[in-house]
């Protein structure tokens, strides 16, 4: 399992893209083994993109069933760190997503999300909040 | 202070939520399941799309969205320092074929907002760039071969009257016409162009004001014994005089582009056969009681 580096620890913009390249990191290790708590911990209770990805890998990962691919490329960042309204950091992550195959018990074969060859950039939005950054809302351009 | 940018992103956050990572799934074991609804949100790729760069090259990869917040560039594949004289890369840089002035490239692409320079490359293999929209390409060479395919030397079929040049009035005269596919082979704006056209119908015009077709019977030959019998094509004359046959042959076209698959062509080609002169008879009986050697006065003697 990733280990945070102490950097993203701190609050500040280093602090902030430091979290966002260990969330992703997080979100890769829960891709390869089912095991989404990491990334929970980190996270909000009302960021959907965040709820949807735990939706698609405990899914993924019912029963006997398991996951191949999915692994994010975080290609680029940036963050101006400016304080919004609602007390949130935005940082805009640029990745790149191989293609997600789902499979069962026996070798049975779900099928094949593409993923995407073509760069998506998302928003994280974190809030430092009991000494720790926390994704408080996360959306896709 | 906030900038102007995180204001413009805050709300593209609303109009583009629609394309969200992690799509729900509604249940799972099965494929529908799975993957319906989409894990992530590529829509994959789009053959035949053409974007246009800032710097006005043409690429498939979809580059120059408005409002996009992804940046992108491109270098050359064969001729840098790593490459130079790369043949595999020089064979591959040959097939950016799909218009004029094809380039390989390998692109780059990060955050707009961030420093090009430190943009990672982009896809696991070099593409192709245009100095022209690929789609304006192919709508202008698709033209050529056109005008290409209607103006092309093509034999025509040869027809054939039995019996000729003379024949009955009130006898069916057959007509027939044997046509055969051909092939043309060009250059058409810098491409290597087949055409290849086959005869489909035929229209048999008598020139007694009466025709026939277009049909896809092009007739055929009558032993001479039976000459006068009707055939499909055949036509019976009601009128002595001399009138002239012609026919037109319809070729049906398909092509290739450099080797590609064969594509039907829009249209078809009419091609005349030379004309023939048919001089129209009527036959009289008359019963005579000897041989012109007994009766050299005799009617046809």
């Amino acid at each position: 399992m990733p280990v945070m580096p102490e950097e993203a620890k701190v609050e500040s913009k280093e602090g902030l893209i430091a979290f966002a390249r260990y969330w992703y990191e997080l979100v890769n290790y829960g891709y390869e083994t089912g095991d989404v708590e990491p990334v929970r911990a980190v996270s909000g209770p009302d960021c959907t993109d965040c709820n949807r990805y735990f939706d698609v890998v405990q899914r993924g990962y019912r029963d006997e069933d398991w996951m191949a691919g999915a692994m994010i490329d975080f290609r680029s960042v940036h963050s101006d760190y400016v304080l919004t309204p609602d007390g949130l950091y935005q940082v805009l992550i640029q990745f790149t997503q191989e293609p997600i195959e789902f499979f069962g018990p026996e070798g049975a074969e779900y099928g094949v999300d593409p993923g995407s060859d073509a760069p998506v950039v998302q928003i994280l939005e974190a809030r430092f909040q009991d000494e720790k950054w926390v994704v408080a809302q996360l959306s896709s351009m | 202070m906030r900038s102007a940018a995180v204001d413009r992103l805050t709300i593209t956050i609303l109009v583009l939520s629609l394309f969200m990572l992690w799509a729900p799934i509604t249940s799972a074991h099965s494929n529908e399941d799975k993957t319906g609804g989409g894990s992530s949100f590529h829509d994959g790729d789009v053959i035949g799309e053409w974007y246009q760069h800032d710097s006005g090259v043409w690429t498939n990869l979809q580059v120059g969205l408005p409002e996009d917040p992804n940046g992108y560039r491109f270098e050359p594949a064969c001729f840098d320092d790593r490459n130079s004289g790369d043949i595999a890369c020089l064979r591959q840089a040959a097939t950016c074929t799909a218009a004029s002035d094809g380039r390989l490239v390998w692109w780059f692409s990060g955050l707009r907002v961030t420093d090009p320079a430190t943009w990672p490359r982009l896809g696991a293999n070099p593409s192709c760039i245009y100095s022209e929209d690929p789609a304006a390409f192919q709508e202008r060479l698709r033209e050529a071969i056109l005008t290409a395919f209607q103006e092309a030397p093509i034999t025509p079929g040869t027809m054939t009257l039995q019996p000729s040049p003379h024949t009955l009035i009130g006898a069916h005269t057959n007509v027939y016409v044997e046509a055969s596919s051909q092939v043309f082979e060009m250059e058409l704006l810098g491409q290597s162009i087949r055409i290849e056209v086959e005869p489909t119908e035929y229209t048999f015009n008598y020139g007694d004001g009466t025709s026939y077709g277009p049909v896809s019977t092009s007739g055929g030959p009558l032993p001479e014994a039976r000459w006068g019998e009707q055939t499909p094509t055949s036509h019976m004359y009601s009128q002595t005089g001399d009138f002239t046959v012609g026919i037109t042959t319809f070729f049906s076209g398909q092509y290739s582009v450099n080797g590609g698959p064969m594509i039907p062509m829009d249209g078809r080609a009419e091609v005349a056969s030379p004309s023939q002169l048919v001089s129209v008879w009527r036959a009289e009986s008359r019963n005579v009681a000897d041989n012109c050697l007994v009766n050299p006065a005799g009617v046809g003697c």
